[in-house]
């Protein structure tokens, strides 16, 4: 079987040439609606009225998203290493957090997490440690994709072939050298598009922490529609909103993917 | 002609039935209420049809036994009492009942129906019965907030996009804290993380009767408008003047705080 190119496929599936075959045409198609689209909410006066509301989620949205989806990257690393590791310690910790924190749902996780443990750490601590509000979403959201990234990352380890960690572990590197410098930089490249995909489907997963009182883009958006009973204003510009945020961080992971791709 | 009598007989029973069948739901039933014999009767109202949605608790249910009871139940008791009218109680469905009172199924209506302009076009109410409106939630030992100018630069839960919601945006100076429900809120309240809550009285009674173990009391004042009132067919005059007397009556000699206690003590 030969590997045929995109262009060659591409002949092969549609009965004529697309002109100008490497014009990126979703985008083009997307900014044509978007100017559209752009245009007719700033023309109308309800729009703006709703969009310059609703507008002020977005920062807290982002805040949360990019935080937790730091610290997710983190802790996935952690738990994705102790996955594949021959130590029955790590692997039965690490595979009793992954089974937990994705079975259960995030709603649950950022109630547990505002109305059990930021109250319990506040008495046992004294006041201490507070994690009322944001960082207690924060927490909640990364813990919980801290599991599905963890899995990513065992996916991206497996995939590399077995031999490369024994030849490398036969020109004298120990288990970690070996992990940290033949092993993982593969594998992230590998484990990039899954990634990206868990960052975007973060964003708009951040909309649960509304359950513990604060005022994300959807709470926000909510809020506009309970007070002026226009719906359909409100939850479009959500929408939009969200759309063009996930259009953004979209641009941002496809930079990120070629800039780590192999020559 | 005796002929066209029965017939015409046949076709009204068929009429009968047929209308019963359509306009009467299955939970309709009649429940007769024994009351006082009238003590002093100026002019008979005949039995006065009252139609409640007895799905509702507190304040109209159907209690284990089958019987429809309730705060509202209780107070239209003690209403015909001092009225003295009898009366039965027809259990309904809520859409239209409205539209049912004024039509002369019912003579008067008694539904924790809010009284409120639109429905005043079809229907007349009588005073004000109960207020069900917003009331604010604190956490038992706090001595330090006893109304709304307390609230001022604290943390105040709330459901969001309620009438509390809107009280407390635009009346008070409170930090608003908005949850997607009442019950997280006095949660959150119990926990410690706002200083205090707000919802309409029969709801904040309800969850801190339910959660004993978080400590909450509820404050005496009520800061909204949202009036139960009686409704009353507009062509039903006398029962309207009885309903009004009776409940000022019942008002007047405690037996409206014993029902109240009853039904919305949180001792």
């Amino acid at each position: 079987m030969n590997v045929k190119s995109r262009e060659a496929r591409a002949g092969r599936i549609l009965p004529f040439e697309i002109p100008w075959g490497s014009v990126p045409w979703w985008a083009v198609i997307l900014a044509v609606v978007g100017v559209f689209v752009g245009w007719s909410v700033l023309t109308s006066e309800a729009y703006l009225d709703a969009l310059s509301f609703i507008v002020d989620g977005v920062s807290l949205t982002l805040q949360v998203t990019i935080v937790s989806y730091l610290i997710g990257l983190v802790v996935g690393l952690i738990f994705g290493l102790m996955r594949v590791s021959d130590n029955p310690v790590f692997y039965a910790a690490s595979t009793l957090y992954v089974e937990v924190m994705r079975g259960v749902p995030l709603l649950v996780i950022i109630l547990y997490m505002g109305f059990v443990v930021t109250p319990r750490l506040r008495e046992a601590t004294g006041g201490q440690i507070d994690l009322q509000g944001v960082p207690a979403a924060i927490l909640g959201i990364a813990i919980c994709y801290g599991a599905y990234m963890a899995e990513v990352y065992r996916g991206g380890i497996e995939s590399i072939e077995h031999g490369q960690m024994e030849a490398a572990r036969s020109l004298g590197m120990n288990y970690m050298q070996a992990m940290r410098h033949v092993i993982l930089p593969q594998a992230i490249r590998r484990v990039l598009p899954p990634l990206g995909n868990n960052l975007i489907s973060m964003l708009k997963d951040s909309s649960l922490i509304s359950v513990i009182a604060l005022n994300d883009l959807l709470q926000t958006g909510r809020l506009y529609v309970s007070r002026t009973y226009r719906a359909f204003e409100g939850y479009n510009s959500v929408a939009l909103l969200y759309l063009t945020m996930t259009l953004f961080l979209s641009f941002v992971v496809r930079i990120v993917e070629r800039k780590a791709a192999i020559e | 002609m005796r002929k066209r009598g029965t017939l015409i007989l046949v076709t009204l029973a068929v009429l009968v039935a047929l209308v019963a069948a359509c306009g009467a739901p299955v939970t309709e039933e009649p429940t007769e209420v024994p009351t006082e014999p009238p003590a002093e009767e100026e002019e008979d109202l005949g039995t006065v049809v009252i139609g409640t949605n007895a799905e509702y608790p507190p304040f109209e249910y159907v209690d284990e036994q089958g019987d429809i009871t309730g705060f509202d139940v209780d107070l239209m008791e003690a209403i015909a009492q001092e009225a003295g009218f009898e009366y039965e109680f027809v259990n309904t469905r809520w859409d239209g009942i409205f539209v049912a009172l004024a039509s002369g199924e019912f003579d008067a209506v008694i539904s924790a129906a809010t009284i409120t302009e639109e429905r005043e076009e079809m229907v007349d109410f009588s005073d004000p019965y109960f207020n069900a409106g917003q009331r604010i939630v604190v956490q038992a030992g706090d001595m330090e907030i006893e109304g709304p100018e307390d609230l001022a630069g604290k943390r105040v839960g709330v459901q969001l996009g309620t009438t509390g919601d809107i009280w407390l945006t635009d009346e008070t100076e409170a930090e608003v804290v908005r949850y997607d429900e009442n019950t997280l809120a006095f949660q959150a309240l119990a926990n410690g993380d706002v200083d205090a809550a707000v919802a309409d009285g029969p709801t904040a009674v309800d969850i801190i009767k339910a959660n004993p173990e978080m400590e909450l009391k509820i404050l005496p004042g009520t800061y909204t408008d949202e009036q139960y009132g009686i409704a009353v067919n507009p062509d039903r005059q006398d029962v309207l003047e009885a309903i009004n007397q009776g409940l000022a009556a019942v008002r007047d000699s405690g037996q409206y705080e014993e029902i109240y206690d009853q039904y919305f003590g949180t001792e």
